[in-house]
């Protein structure tokens, strides 16, 4: 089949996506929107964040509160010492009526869309055994079938020109034919450490946040190195979640957002092999 | 393929994505968490953790205690600080002199206790993290009866399942099942301040 553009191209559908993958993927998006949004309602109750077991209130590491300014209040964020007015976006929103409220996070981010701490928990632990369950099918799947073997392991080689790959990414340059079929070695690591790392780290400490669970198994609190250390991981690793899917829309936009749409939907990806190659 | 299911199949992606797009505009979603539907759906959840954490933590695990150093020195007040209200205000000018405990419900001794009959009986101290639902901890030394005493003396009836707390304010009263209390797990997470302490 030729393509139209360049003819000296012709088109490859490849089937990329396992109905395994596909299914796993969407599921996880839906949960971690909803716990993303619902955890940001709980990150409200108590805009701010701690190291060790318990809330030094006087020096958090992180804050979102409201500060007199003059006459004025207006929202102060304060991250390790460093402040700055976020009023508006996180610490304090002036309503039209010249009206404020003190909260975090805007509402139209949250889960409910309004000050409602039971809810957004229900939402929360709900979707994060959605999340885990669909999290432990997908791992199950990726060991017994090898996607994890062959599709995600970066061998050896790959590794040593990891160079080339970051300096092609750099330049938007991606891989074409051949080389398209596989996830390239940026893809592979980042992947890796978003199924392996990142969301085992969510689990555990949210684990740890849990009074019982703490009880029957304190070493939750030794990893983290107590709970409010565990809730400012958890939230700093759901940043890490959200720069990474950030970074996978504008990479599915950049190579192809149909293509790539299809490929997670039907499994059929279409890639561009040029004359020759095959 | 029949025309019905054909319905039902497009009336089911309908509703999901109205769904999920109202999820989306979390802002406006007042509604959905309404929803009863929605509400019993979530509902599961909460049974299946709270069976789950049955099933994972052993009965006798207790909280981890800590050092005297690492006690709060700001405990921040759990809800108010004062209680408005009358009734309470000429207890505590009396210093809680005449105020009772009630026990009662599915007991076999319903019981009334003063603050001298609690006092008289076997007391514990403990220094446990109070970890509030809103997200913060705080580490405070508890001294009281273990409840498991006071459940013993009045004798819990096999039919019960949840022992519900009614304090001085009117809206927290939370409630926990007696399978937490009745553990030495609940004796030691849920002893009863004494009222020497500042009341939170």
């Amino acid at each position: 089949m030729a393509d139209a553009d360049s003819p000296n191209e012709k088109r490859e559908i490849v089937y990329r996506h396992s109905g395994a993958v596909r299914i796993t993927h969407w599921a996880n998006v839906v949960a971690m929107l909803v716990l993303l949004m619902s955890g940001l309602q709980i990150f409200n109750a108590h805009p701010a964040l701690y190291l060790g077991s318990k809330s030094n209130f006087d020096d958090p590491l992180m804050s979102m509160r409201p500060m007199k300014h003059g006459e004025q209040v207006v929202g102060v964020t304060t991250i390790a010492g460093w402040s700055i007015d976020t009023t508006g976006i996180f610490g304090v929103a002036y309503m039209a009526d010249g009206d404020y409220q003190v909260r975090g996070f805007p509402w139209s981010v949250t889960l409910p869309g309004h000050r409602d701490l039971a809810t957004g928990r229900r939402w929360h632990f709900f979707f994060a055994w959605l999340f885990v369950i669909n999290g432990i099918a997908y791992l199950i799947y990726s060991l017994v079938s090898g996607h994890l073997r062959r599709d995600l392991a970066p061998g050896t080689s790959e590794l040593k020109h990891i160079g080339a790959a970051i300096w092609e990414h750099i330049r938007l340059k991606f891989p074409q034919g051949e080389e398209a079929k596989r996830y390239n070695v940026l893809q592979k690591l980042a992947y890796l450490l978003v199924a392996l790392i990142l969301l085992p780290l969510m689990l555990l400490t949210g684990l740890a946040m849990s009074p019982g669970m703490d009880a029957g198994y304190p070493f939750l609190l030794d990893m983290f190195g107590g709970r409010q250390s565990a809730r400012t991981i958890h939230f700093i690793a759901a940043g890490g979640i959200v720069l990474f899917v950030v970074v996978h829309l504008v990479m599915v936009l950049i190579t192809g957002v149909w293509n790539n749409l299809r490929s997670m939907i039907t499994g059929r990806y279409v890639i561009k092999v040029p004359e020759g190659q095959s | 393929m029949s025309a019905k299911a054909k319905l039902d199949r497009r009336g089911f992606l309908t509703r999901s994505l109205a769904v999920a797009s109202t999820a989306l505009l979390g802002g406006c979603d007042g509604e959905l968490s309404e929803q009863p539907w929605v509400k019993r759906i979530l509902d599961k959840a909460e049974t299946l953790t709270r069976v789950t954490q049955r099933a994972l933590i052993p009965a006798d695990a207790l909280a981890r205690e800590y050092s005297d150093a690492d006690i709060s020195k700001d405990f921040k007040a759990n809800g108010s600080t004062g209680v408005d209200d009358d009734e309470y205000r000429a207890l505590a000018a009396n210093g809680f002199a005449d105020w009772k405990l009630t026990v009662g419900g599915l007991v076999e001794t319903p019981l009334e206790l003063t603050l001298a009959d609690l006092r008289a009986m076997p007391a514990r101290t403990q220094i446990t993290r109070h970890d509030c639902v809103e997200g913060w901890s705080c580490i405070g030394k508890w001294t009281g009866v273990p409840l498991k005493a006071l459940l013993d003396k009045a004798g819990l009836k096999p039919s019960a399942r949840y022992i519900v707390f009614y304090c001085a304010e009117i809206s927290p009263r939370p409630a926990m099942t007696t399978a937490n209390i009745t553990s030495p797990w609940g004796s030691r997470t849920r002893s009863i301040p004494r009222p020497s302490l500042p009341m939170r």
